[in-house]
């Protein structure tokens, strides 16, 4: 006779929190993101482990798409994207890998699986909810971010209804550091302001800003006085002074470069005022500057201004050599004439 | 190791007293073994000597691990996973789908076996295919299949639901 069916035995004992700990861990961690999230929804226990056995958000991304957002947000070895916006997230992402994400539309709400590039993509229609755009955006960035520790964050935006008055702040104080890229920083209306900013930053008191940002409290450092709101012309000359001292690193070009195109968003961009409070500078003398200026600028506004500031100059024959370029995106001038 | 140390066998005993002879160059999957004989000075011995005791594997498991260490011992070996990879669960081949097809207690039993003896393809493949089992379960039926008592209250559920909305179908 065969001794005990041993199977009997095992699937007495059978269950989840019969495995140690750390195959509980490794098998946690095979899990896709929406699995992994089911899994969390079983019990308390559970709950905390998925919490306990991963660091759970490790990076958080928001990107500006045009007039679409973007929320990247890596749980350890996943990746979810949250995407708000009109245009077809499909066409924004370009990986091999399966993604699970959200997206939603100022009309429809859709999640699902997204499996590869140009293959089945399993929508699931959700039911449409009386909220904005930013609302939901700034509903899932605040749940997602009362779970996260030690994680970074790293911040995109330049569009006006940038939902960052909605963000909860006081869950972010466990981030360990905040890239804001300031190339593509508005601060007029509509937007975070820079004392914002500034106090989330005081709040959090986080050791590791960007590099462009620190430039940027350089620059308070050395009296430039910066705005709550919007940057005005005087910040504009005290650019240029500093500039033309040697005083501001090259770096700072494409942080001012954000501002000169941004300055009065909802105005007309007086390229006559700008020279007139700019009276005395020798453009002549810096086309580096301008060359920078172009290079990184995606504004055509900066383009205008500078093509502007040539002709006022007698310097027009600069002006035929920029030119935009389709394939990335950005206005580029002839290397040549720097 | 040596050639001649690949070609040599081992003895492996079993939880419950079974011994099992195993080539050197199958069994070297185990980081746990190949620590064993290097520590003990065994690695080049020509007789390793008494069979290693492999107190935490029965016989029934510690087969089944032999078998799949036959079949993979000379794949190649595989990258270090990176925390910057993304995770697949639908990668597990044909063989090793074989393979799992066992039922819910011996397939945890080979994952402590594998986790035991530090076989990594193996525990991987194996957390995999438990980690296939979830997906696409709802969390009822999550804790059906693994024995998990719903401790949250009605409240909390309904919390955490909400927070999950998201990943519902």
């Amino acid at each position: 006779m065969e001794p005990e069916p041993k199977r009997l035995r095992l699937e007495e004992r059978t269950g989840w929190f019969d495995i140690p700990y750390d195959c509980r861990r490794i098998i946690i961690e095979k899990m896709d993101l929406f699995t992994f999230c089911r899994f969390a929804q079983c019990s308390e226990k559970c709950n905390d482990e998925v919490k306990l056995c991963t660091n759970f958000v490790k990076s958080i991304s928001l990107h500006h798409f045009g007039e679409t957002f973007s929320m990247q947000i890596e749980i350890k070895n996943r990746n979810l994207y949250v995407c708000i916006g009109k245009t077809n997230y499909r066409g924004r992402i370009k990986l091999d890998t399966p993604i699970p994400y959200i997206s939603f539309t100022n009309s429809s709400k859709r999640s699902g699986y997204y499996e590869k590039p140009d293959q089945k993509t399993r929508w699931t229609k959700m039911e449409e909810e009386e909220e904005s755009v930013a609302m939901i955006f700034a509903k899932y960035f605040n749940m997602i971010v009362k779970n996260a520790s030690n994680c970074r964050i790293k911040l995109e935006f330049g569009s006006n209804d940038f939902p960052f008055e909605l963000l909860d702040i006081k869950h972010l104080n466990k981030i360990k550091s905040l890239d804001i890229p300031p190339r593509n920083c508005d601060f007029g209306e509509g937007f975070i302001t820079k004392q914002q900013l500034f106090n989330i930053t005081d709040t959090l008191r986080i050791p590791s800003i960007s590099l462009n940002f620190n430039e940027i409290l350089q620059l308070q450092a050395e009296n430039v006085n910066l705005p709550d709101s919007r940057f005005n012309w005087e910040q504009v000359k005290d650019f240029v002074k500093l500039w033309k001292n040697g005083d501001l690193p090259k770096r700072m070009c494409s942080w001012k470069m954000g501002f000169i195109s941004n300055i009065g968003p909802n105005e007309a961009f007086d390229n006559q005022k700008m020279m007139e409070e700019l009276d005395g500078f020798d453009f002549s003398e810096h086309a580096m500057f301008y060359s920078f200026l172009v290079k990184t600028s995606t504004d055509p506004r900066v383009v205008s201004f500078i093509d502007y500031s040539y002709s006022y100059f007698n310097l027009f024959s600069f002006k035929r050599k920029f030119y935009f370029d389709e394939e990335m995106k950005r206005w580029i001038i002839d290397e040549d004439l720097c | 190791m040596t050639d001649a140390a690949q070609e040599r066998s081992i003895k492996l005993l079993s939880s419950d007293n079974e011994t099992f002879q195993v080539p050197r160059n199958v069994i070297r999957l185990s980081n746990t073994i190949n620590t064993l004989l290097q520590d003990l000075g065994l690695d080049d011995e020509e007789d390793a000597g008494d069979a290693i005791p492999v107190q935490n594997v029965t016989s029934t498991i510690l087969k089944k691990v032999i078998a799949w260490c036959q079949h993979h011992h000379e794949d190649p070996v595989a990258a270090d996973d990176s925390d910057s990879r993304e995770k697949r669960t639908d990668d597990i081949s044909s063989w090793d789908v074989e393979f799992l097809k066992v039922d819910q207690g011996t397939l945890f039993e080979l994952i402590l076996a594998a986790n035991y003896l530090d076989i990594k393809g193996l525990l991987d493949v194996s957390c995999k295919t438990v980690a296939n089992m979830i997906k696409g379960k709802s969390p009822e039926e999550i804790r059906r299949t693994f024995n998990i008592k719903n401790d949250f209250t009605p409240e909390e559920e309904e919390q955490i639901r909400k927070e999950n909305a998201w990943c519902e179908d």
